[in-house]
């Protein structure tokens, strides 16, 4: 297997604030990973950069390539359809996603949007959190890349929904890419992930095979997350 | 990597729609308008073409706004910044589309104009021959007429291309600055680094236009066509200079909203 | 499928895809599904559906073939030591449950075959 992703001495400050430090990590091709974190410490922002929409100090190489531009070629990250007026109908935003980058497979998002159910003929603004998320799920995983960012794809997502966004997943996901899924919550991803990357303290805490966790600590990746969290308090 | 010409076909697509939501107002304004002249009694040939020409001036103004906001706007959203194509190519694909919308409003405005003067053309024309048997040479001919329409079309282009190469380095010099801002009271410092950002722009841009016309002013005397020639030269120059300026902005500096 | 989190996915992968050839959902020489399908039917990645079969061809239970998949052991005598081997763990986990419960041997057969017993006249 080949590095689908190298991150070498990454720093990022925004506003005055140090959000990542020091960050180093690197991806195998064909993974599903979990980057798990609290809130705010920093997994969309890492996200954010990979894609190259942030700048940081430090480099970044997707699929052989650091150039922004380049790189953006290479990943896939969630678009939350901001820049589209709430009127607008979902077949219009697959035609700009379309017309606009090369690698979107549009029998492959057909397929995908029958499976989640998801009505193109509807407006932005008449669909619910979680079928908007689903919709942007469709999108991200239409593109044919090396490497996919879903930051919470989960959020405000019903559980029969989450089961067949997951099953999307396994089911789509094309044999060399690696899938990068950020959450805060993990026993509901936890059967699916290769490995987990940790973020705390504003840097990369740990990146475990997650069955390699069950295996040596004979612990849930979730009781192994929250670990990090208490041994952290032992040491103040 | 995506094409200059997929790019600028979602660009202008865009900026195509909107613009014609505009018009369509601008249409109806019109047929309003002149409904209105109607019932108060006042309706006479003239009616379209002042009616026409006085709803143009606005929707110039609104049409230009709608781009500016679209036009900014895009430097800042996931939707376009993720799609994987080169800075430079970016923002000029971002600049011809909002120039094009708004030729393109300009010509129908033009039109729309040419069509409702047609209605009463013979009576401008009597008038405007009036005048030259009065007045002779001191009212220009049709021909000059139409020279200083052309050349006032050409400064209204290079204006307008100003105008958005200026509003897009204030807004990503502004963006790229706050940054650097602590966090507390972001609003506030926000809007004094807009306020700071514009005065120094303005100052710094009024300075190189300044330079631009006194060194055009050594080249040759004011009614020379060279002359004018410079003038506009040197205003594509100023442009030029604050585009190279956004695009690596953009490059190293400026982050997209953060949707989620 | 509903995996316990604790103990390795490819583990539960292996234990279940075994108990499925005990039982015989699974005949001797089937053709297992695709990897892909696997992964879908039992909502794991496939990675680790990936490293449970290769566990499984190791132990020759399951035997691919080139650009045809996997198959099923047409080996009786290796299916019939699985066999032997999942009754050794079952019990292996109630000895060692009823053993920290301080039951004695003798108790724990005593009660076993009772048991048996009661269960088999429940099921006439």
């Amino acid at each position: 297997m080949s590095d689908i992703l190298k991150v070498e001495n990454l720093n990022y400050s925004h506003r005055l604030k140090k959000i990542l430090q020091d960050v180093n990590l690197t991806l195998e091709s064909g993974k599903i990973v979990g980057l798990l974190g609290e809130n705010g410490a920093g997994k969309t922002t890492l996200m954010r950069l990979i894609t190259g929409v942030a700048h940081a100090t430090g480099d970044i190489t997707v699929a052989g390539a650091s150039r922004i531009d380049e790189r953006k070629s290479h990943v896939s990250y969630m678009d939350h359809l901001g820049a589209f007026s709430l009127g607008t109908h979902l077949d219009r935003i697959v035609k700009f996603y379309q017309t606009v980058y090369e690698d979107f497979d549009v029998d492959r998002f057909n397929e995908l949007a029958d499976f989640l159910n998801i009505d193109l003929s509807l407006k932005l603004s008449a669909l619910s959190k979680g079928n908007k998320q689903k919709f942007v799920i469709a999108l991200t995983l239409s593109r044919q890349v090396e490497l996919y960012l879903l930051d919470e794809p989960f959020d405000g997502i019903d559980s029969m929904s989450r089961k067949d966004i997951i099953n999307s997943i396994i089911k789509w996901k094309p044999e060399n890419a690696t899938i990068v899924i950020s959450d805060h919550y993990v026993s509901e991803i936890s059967s699916l992930l290769d490995e987990i990357v940790v973020i705390k303290d504003e840097t990369i805490n740990c990146n475990l095979d997650a069955d390699k966790i069950r295996e040596d600590k004979g612990m849930d990746i979730e009781d192994f997350y929250e670990s990090l969290y208490e041994r952290g308090h032992d040491n103040d | 990597m995506t094409s200059f010409k997929d790019f600028f076909k979602i660009l202008m697509g865009q900026k195509f729609r909107q613009m014609n939501f505009v018009l369509l107002i601008n249409i109806i304004a019109i047929a309003v308008s002149v409904l209105w002249t109607l019932i108060n009694g006042d309706f006479n040939n003239n009616t379209f073409f002042q009616v026409a020409l006085s709803w143009s001036f606005i929707v110039m103004l609104w049409a230009f706004l709608r781009i500016t906001v679209t036009h900014e706007s895009i430097y800042t959203r996931d939707s376009y910044r993720l799609v994987p194509i080169s800075d430079t190519k970016f923002y000029c694909i971002n600049l011809l589309t909002s120039f094009i919308a708004m030729a393109y409003v300009a010509v129908v405005e033009f039109v729309i104009g040419a069509a409702t003067a047609a209605i009463n053309w013979q009576e401008y024309v009597d008038s405007f021959n009036m005048m030259r048997m009065m007045y002779g040479t001191r009212v220009p001919d049709a021909g000059m007429i139409v020279e200083s329409l052309l050349s006032m079309a050409l400064v209204m282009m290079v204006v307008t291309i100003l105008a958005w190469t200026t509003v897009s380095l204030i807004h990503l010099l502004t963006r790229a600055g706050s940054n650097f801002m602590p966090y507390r009271r972001s609003r506030i410092i926000n809007f004094v680094l807009y306020v700071v950002v514009i005065y120094i722009v303005l100052r710094v841009v009024g300075f190189m236009m300044n330079l631009v016309m006194n060194s055009t002013d050594m080249f040759g005397n004011s009614s020379d066509v060279w002359h004018f020639v410079l003038y506009i030269v040197g205003f594509l120059v100023v442009s030029a200079i604050e585009a190279v300026l956004s695009v690596y902005l953009m490059n190293r500096w400026v982050e997209t909203v953060s949707e989620s | 499928m509903k995996f316990d989190d604790k103990i390795p996915i490819y583990l539960q992968i292996q234990n279940y895809l075994d108990r499925q050839i005990i039982s015989g959902e699974l005949a001797p020489g089937d053709r297992l599904p695709s990897v892909r399908q696997l992964a879908v039917d039992v909502t794991a990645n496939v990675n680790t559906v990936q490293r449970a079969l290769s566990e499984m061809i190791d132990e020759k239970i399951i035997v691919p073939q080139r650009g045809r998949g996997n198959f099923v052991t047409v080996d009786v005598d290796l299916i019939a030591q699985l066999r032997l081997k999942l009754v050794d763990e079952q019990f292996a986990l109630v000895y060692d449950q009823l053993r920290a419960l301080n039951f004695s041997d003798s108790e724990i057969i005593d009660k076993f075959v009772e048991y048996v017993k009661d269960r088999g006249a429940l099921n006439e």
